[in-house]
C-alpha cells in the first residue's frame, strides 16, 4: 500500500495552495498519476481513472512498471525524471489498460517535493491517433509517390524529376507520354497547399488533367478544358498552377501554355532562359482562355519545369543559371535542400539528346 | 510580415508589410474572415509595402474575395508595386481583382 494516502497529499498541497482540492485534479482534462519516491501510484484522476479502467482503490495498489510496458528499472526511470527539473521531461511510451489493451502514449513528467516527500506527476496523452494518422500520412505519401512516372529515357530524350512533399504528401504532381508519332506530351501542376486536403485534391485533379491531355486538342485548349472541369473539385478556395507542354520531335518544337506556372527554365542552344508567359491559374475563372506558345529546341537543350515551391528557392536565376546537364540538376537539387523551403517541390527535367 | 486591420468608414482596410508566405496564410486568413460575422463585407488591401507574395498568400486573397461576393461586398487591392505587381500581371490576377 502507498505510504502517502491521497487525503494527505492534497492537504499538504492545500497548504501551500489554500484554494485547491482534490477534485482540481479531476477537473484536468488529460489523464494525470501522481506517484510516490518508489513509482507507487499515489493518485489517479478521473481522466486516468476512465483511460485506464481502474478504480482509485485498484490504482493505488499499482506500481507505474505494472502500467508502462518500456519500464525495465523503475529507479533510472524516476532518476531521468527527477533529474530534469523543471523543465519536465517528455517520452513516449506504451501504456497498458485493465483490459489490457495497449496504447501508445506521450507522456509529460515532473518531479516535485510536498513536505520533503518526492512526488512525480504523469501527465498522460493518448496518442494512437496520432500515430494512426501519422501512418496513414506516410501511406498516402508512398501511394502518391508511387503515382509518378518513373525516370525515361529513349534515342531523343531524357528525363529526370525531382519531388519533395513538405510534409508528407503533396499537391504538386507531373506527368508525361512518349507517343508513339515522336511527341512527348506532359504537365506539372501545384494545387494551393499542401496537406491532406489538398492531397486527396491531387487525385482528382491528376485524373482531369490526364483525360485532358488525351484530348485531340492543341496544349491551351486542353488547359481551356481542365479549367472548366476542375472548378467543381476545388473546394475551400484553392486553386491549381499548371504548365502543360508538348514537344514535338518531327518538327523540333516545342509548344507550352501556361496557367499559374508561369515561367520555366530552359538552356537553348547554350544559353540559359528563364521563359515567362502569361496565364491565370485553373480554378478560378471558367470563361479563362490560354495562350499557347512555340519554341524550337535542338540537340543538347535542357528545359526544366518546375512548381514555384523550387522556383522560390533559386538564387536570382536570371543572373546565375549552370549551363549543362550535370550541373543544373546539381543546383536545382542543392536549391531543394534549402532551409528557406515552405511548400512543396516538384520538377521535371527534360534533356534532349 | 506584418499586418494592420483597422476600420476605416465602415470598410476594413488591411494593411500588409514585408513578405507574404504561408505561414502568415492562416493567421491573416482566420482574423480577416472574421468580419464577416461581424457584417461586415467591404475590404481593403494595402500591399504596397508588401515585397513578395506565395500562392498561399494569394489564396488568401482569393478567400476573401469569394466571401466579399457572397456576401455582396467586394475586396480591392492597393499599391501593387515591383515583384508583386508583376506576379498579378503574369497569372493574370490583375484581371479578377479590382486594383485601385
Amino acid at each position: 500500500m502507498n505510504d502517502l494516502p491521497l487525503e494527505e497529499l492534497v492537504t499538504n498541497i492545500t497548504h501551500f495552495f489554500p484554494d485547491c482540492s482534490y477534485w482540481i485534479f479531476d477537473m484536468l482534462n488529460d489523464p494525470l498519476l501522481l506517484l510516490d519516491e518508489f513509482g507507487m501510484i499515489l493518485f489517479m484522476n478521473d481522466k486516468a481513472r476512465n483511460f485506464y479502467g481502474h478504480s482509485l482503490e485498484e490504482a493505488k495498489q499499482l506500481h507505474i512498471a505494472q502500467l508502462d510496458l518500456k519500464i525495465t528499472v523503475s529507479a533510472k526511470y524516476l532518476h531521468t525524471i527527477r533529474k530534469s527539473g523543471d523543465a519536465g521531461y517528455i517520452f513516449l511510451s506504451t501504456h497498458k489498460k485493465k483490459s489490457n489493451e495497449l496504447v501508445p502514449i506521450q507522456i509529460h513528467a515532473r518531479y516535485i517535493t510536498v513536505h520533503d516527500k518526492s512526488v512525480f506527476a504523469l501527465v498522460i496523452k493518448d496518442i494512437s491517433v496520432e500515430k494512426q494518422l501519422k501512418q496513414e500520412f506516410e501511406l498516402i505519401s508512398q501511394l502518391q509517390k508511387n503515382m509518378l512516372p518513373a525516370k525515361y529515357k529513349n534515342p531523343l530524350i531524357e528525363i529526370r524529376s525531382i519531388y519533395r512533399p513538405y510534409n508528407y504528401v503533396s499537391g504538386d504532381f507531373f506527368d508525361f507520354k512518349w507517343e508513339n508519332n515522336h511527341i512527348l506530351h506532359g504537365y506539372i501542376f501545384d494545387i494551393m497547399g499542401h496537406g491532406l486536403a489538398t492531397a486527396f485534391n491531387m487525385s482528382a485533379i491528376r485524373v482531369l488533367l490526364s483525360q485532358a491531355f488525351g484530348l485531340p486538342v492543341p496544349v491551351n485548349e486542353k488547359l481551356t478544358w481542365f479549367n472548366q472541369q476542375a472548378i467543381p473539385f476545388l473546394e475551400n478556395d484553392s486553386f491549381v498552377a499548371v504548365l502543360g507542354f508538348s514537344f514535338d520531335f518531327n518538327t523540333k518544337q516545342l509548344t507550352y501554355s501556361m496557367a499559374g506556372i508561369n515561367q520555366f527554365l530552359a538552356i537553348n542552344q547554350k544559353k540559359s532562359l528563364v521563359i515567362q508567359k502569361p496565364g491565370i491559374f485553373a480554378g478560378l475563372d471558367k470563361n479563362a482562355v490560354y495562350e499557347q506558345h512555340t519554341m524550337s529546341f535542338f540537340s543538347g537543350d535542357i528545359f526544366y519545369f518546375m512548381t514555384d515551391g523550387l522556383f522560390e528557392l533559386l538564387p536570382a536565376p536570371t543572373e546565375y543559371f549552370p549551363s549543362g546537364c550535370t550541373a543544373s540538376y546539381r543546383w536545382l537539387c542543392k536549391a531543394m535542400r534549402s532551409p528557406a523551403c515552405r511548400d512543396d517541390i516538384s520538377a521535371l527535367c527534360l534533356y534532349i539528346k | 510580415m506584418k499586418a494592420d486591420i483597422k476600420m476605416i468608414n465602415n470598410k476594413v482596410v488591411i494593411t500588409l508589410e514585408g513578405s507574404f508566405y504561408v505561414e502568415d496564410a492562416l493567421l491573416i486568413r482566420t482574423k480577416a474572415l472574421s468580419y464577416f460575422q461581424d457584417g461586415h463585407n467591404n475590404f481593403l488591401i494595402d500591399l504596397s509595402q508588401v515585397d513578395y507574395i506565395d500562392s498561399s498568400g494569394l489564396g488568401v486573397l482569393v478567400a476573401l474575395q469569394k466571401r466579399a461576393l457572397e456576401h455582396h461586398g467586394a475586396l480591392q487591392l492597393h499599391g501593387l508595386t515591383g515583384v508583386v505587381k508583376e506576379l498579378f500581371e503574369l497569372t493574370r490576377l490583375n484581371k479578377i481583382f479590382e486594383i485601385v
